[in-house]
């Protein structure tokens, strides 16, 4: 049966909604009153009176724009009365990423569905209570972020602050909350300055320069490469995956040889190909998202560049991928990162999730959607242990133990996560599922090193 | 006969003399009313504690210093500058440089970051002295995207594409940016500066010659006024402005980065000049406050959010154009042609 039949994610018609709508017809109709008391002071001369209460009006609109009046991050909503976990989720939601951002925050509704089904929280203060999402659009601005942040201390019926896709956002979020001693789960940013200048985030994604470490190390055992050549979308959070590959390529002597990055909205990558080419590479490695990724590889293939392509975002190539790489992955060989266990056991939390997501969405759950499905389950895993609210998150942070997607629930006293699995596949097919294990990694939060596990 | 000729022909004398209490009325109330409404802001937190509205003011504070520089480039002078959004960045990063990494004050980063960014405009004025037009807006979009790219691809001196992180705390005339109500009155006392400062170089002889310049090079020329120095003076104060804002957004945000200085902010910026009108600096001003408002308190409606922001401009642009007064006065043209043909036709059952 599919999850949203049975379980509420959002919210639904009560007496909270009901107060709500009475709220605002109330202003709707306080306001036509005062435009007619305005026009009509106009209208007899009086315009200077007209304007100072038009003027009065506007500082009152913006006394009443503050936020619902409520109780300790969680509140009785829906038509049962039942105690709600409110997780305010921010998200690239329009703008160049916003499928990734749709990603995230259905990744979070998933986690929600998924805990909601089991019976909500399942011990704690708040036993029983369902877990409720509410996305936000953070526009992948900085600016956003701020005020998303502000919105989040005005408004004490959210339990939980989950977001971002760059740390800049995330740490400029942070700035704010931490004025108020609040704490921030950084969904999906985790350059490696959030944990050394903030001490209130709960970073759910590993180093990312580990990310880079797993791809780069396998390049390493896998094909015996001497030179390397890069190409990668000019991404904030860049600059931490190129530490992790010139890391491993420093300590194993390969030749680095071309570092290639793109402005959003390329699409023709001829001339940085080119220039790849020109170093003869044994192979390249791919930082992009998997519509440019795809790109790339048909416009590789098209320029006879047949050497394998590798992946070291980790973002997940699915079925864009396939549609825009087309007949070129008949040719070479192409690897995919996946920060996760790509293969998970039949029956585990992973399977099952992957066959869910599939179902709801009608695509692949990829890297967006794992790490916010991932948050949830942290914020739920916090909430059982004990957290009366939203001021002591981070006590409970360090405590928490489980079973996520993207490896175990378990942090470290620098609000890591402790360790996390990443999978190497071989492309087989322009399907997103047409993947063939490579290699598997676990990913350390503490060392920030790899260790390849099993064959 | 023209429409606008119809309209004054065809009003009653009630209207007519509403329209010229208007037109008389109207200069007076757009000078006092960004004054006043600086003034109100001043209490707004005694009504409204609200931590997300005065975090949305203060950024339409720092977008209201913003377009009040570009005005005078943009709006008075008709340079179709779009590269605010860089001399905001480079006001930005020499403020965080210089406090971070060579411990200086706040208040002395920011003064510096005021003349370097000043320093920077008059020098870009001056390359593109013989630049007009639209190759001036090809020339500052260029340098708008290279500034953005310098920043990302310079790691060792701007911290590269993850931004500029690590700031210590800052303050000024003894007020923390640590604090949002401190940030939201420093930023506010500045955005009122910038604005009155504005106001008073817009009616000196420079500001007149800008508008001169707008509208007519040549006769500005036979005039005695030296087009290229009256561009040169609005792209220096502008960019010192900026580069002013850009200081009180280190303060207020405590994080940059290059994206938040490229194009699309840049861009955004110069909508708003664009928007509020030629040579009106309470216009552009107000534009800017109130669109930065609305697109918080639109965040609500999701994806819809950047649909419904493109139907406000587009009626703030039909409203400035008159598009929408030219059609409510055919649409009561054609009302009141219908009720007199109703009122002449016979009546079908005597």
């Amino acid at each position: 049966m599919r999850l949203e039949e049975n379980h509420e994610t959002t919210r639904e018609w009560g007496p909270g909604v009901r107060w709500s709508c009475i709220r605002k017809l109330f202003v709707k109709h306080t306001f036509y009153l005062w435009g007619g008391i305005v026009n009509k002071l106009w209208k007899r001369g009086l315009r200077w009176s007209g304007l100072a209460l038009m003027l009065c009006g506007v500082v009152g609109l913006m006394g009443c724009g503050g936020g619902d009046e409520n109780s300790g991050g969680t509140t009785n909503g829906g038509s049962s009365g039942v105690k709600e976990i409110k997780i305010l989720v921010a998200a690239p939601l329009s703008g160049d990423y916003a499928e990734t951002g749709k990603d995230m925050a259905q990744g979070a509704e998933l986690a929600a569905a998924y805990i909601n089904e089991q019976g909500g929280i399942k011990s704690g203060p708040n036993k029983g209570a369902k877990v409720v999402i509410e996305r936000v659009d953070d526009e992948m601005s900085t600016s956003a972020a701020t005020t998303i942040a502000s919105r989040y201390l005005d408004d004490d019926s959210y339990y939980a602050f989950l977001g971002f896709i760059t740390s800049g956002q995330a740490q400029a979020a942070a700035t704010v909350l931490e004025r108020a001693d609040l704490s921030l789960i950084a969904g999906f940013a985790s350059a490696d300055f959030l944990t050394s200048e903030a001490d209130n985030i709960v970073v759910i994604s590993p180093s990312i320069g580990n990310f880079a470490r797993v791809a780069a190390n396998f390049a390493v055992d896998e094909f015996g490469v001497k030179t390397v050549g890069t190409i990668a979308g000019d991404f904030s959070f860049l600059d931490s995956y190129y530490k992790g590959l010139t890391g491993v390529f420093t300590e194993k002597s390969v030749n680095y040889a071309s570092k290639q990055t793109y402005p959003a909205g390329t699409s023709d990558f001829s001339a940085l190909l080119t220039n790849i080419a020109a170093k003869n590479p044994d192979i390249v490695m791919c930082g992009a998202f998997q519509a440019d990724a795809g790109r790339i590889a048909a416009q590789m293939r098209k320029m006879d560049m047949n050497m394998p392509m590798v992946d070291f975002i980790g973002d997940g190539w699915g079925e864009t991928f396939g549609k825009t790489a087309g007949s070129s992955l008949q040719i070479g060989e192409f690897y995919e990162m996946t920060p996760a266990d790509r293969f998970p056991e039949p029956g585990s939390l992973g399977a099952e999730m992957s066959k869910r997501y599939l179902e709801k969405y009608g695509k692949s759950i990829n890297a967006p959607a794992l790490h916010f499905f991932d948050g949830v389950l942290t914020i739920a895993a916090i909430a059982e242990m004990g957290s009366k609210g939203r001021e002591d998150l981070l006590s409970y942070a360090t405590k928490v133990t489980g079973e996520g997607l993207l490896g175990p629930i378990a942090f470290t006293a620098d609000l890591k996560p402790k360790e996390r699995w990443g999978t190497m596949s071989k492309v087989t097919g322009n399907g997103a599922d047409d993947r063939e294990l490579a290699a598997r990694y676990v990913m350390y939060g503490e060392t920030e090193t790899v260790e390849r596990v099993g064959e | 006969m023209s429409t606008r000729a119809a309209i004054v022909l065809d009003e009653s004398p009630k209207d007519r003399w509403s329209r010229e209490r208007l037109a008389a009325i109207w200069p007076l109330v757009l000078r006092w009313f960004v004054p006043v409404v600086i003034g109100l802001m001043f209490l707004v937190p005694f009504v409204n504690d609200s931590r997300l509205q005065l975090q949305v003011l203060t950024i339409a504070f720092l977008n209201g210093a913003l377009v009040a520089g570009l005005a005078l480039s943009l709006g008075y002078t008709g340079v179709l500058n779009f590269s605010q959004g860089t001399f905001y960045g480079l006001g930005a990063y020499t403020t965080a440089l210089l406090v971070t990494d060579y411990g200086l004050q706040f208040w002395l980063a920011t003064l510096i970051a005021v003349a370097v960014t000043g320093v920077a405009g008059w020098l870009f004025s001056l390359s593109t002295g013989r630049v007009k037009g639209d190759y001036f807006a090809l020339v500052s979009i260029a340098l708008t995207i290279a500034f953005a790219q310098l920043c990302a691809n310079l790691p060792s001196v701007t911290r590269g594409r993850e931004g500029f992180f690590g700031l210590p705390e800052m303050r000024l005339f003894g007020l923390s940016f640590d604090d949002s109500l401190a940030t939201y009155y420093l930023c506010l006392l500045m955005f009122a500066f910038v604005y009155v400062l504005m106001a008073r170089v817009v009616r000196t002889f420079y500001g007149r010659s800008m508008l001169t310049v707008r509208y007519n090079d040549v006769a500005a020329r036979s005039m005695g006024i030296s087009t290229f120095t009256t561009k040169a003076i609005s792209l220096t104060i502008g960019s010192a402005v900026a580069g002013l804002a850009g200081a009180f957004m280190v303060g207020s945000i405590q994080f940059i980065r290059p994206e938040d200085f490229g194009f699309n902010p840049s861009f955004m910026i110069s909508l708003y000049v664009i928007i509020g009108g030629v040579g009106s600096l309470p216009a552009v001003v107000i534009v800017a406050l109130v669109l930065t408002y609305l697109q918080e308190q639109f965040r609500g409606l999701g994806d819809y959010r950047v649909g419904v922001l493109g139907i406000v401009v587009i009626f703030a642009v039909f409203w400035r154009a008159g598009v929408l007064r030219d059609a409510s006065w055919r649409l009561r043209q054609r009302l009141a042609g219908r009720r007199l043909r109703r009122k002449d036709a016979p009546d079908a059952d005597v």
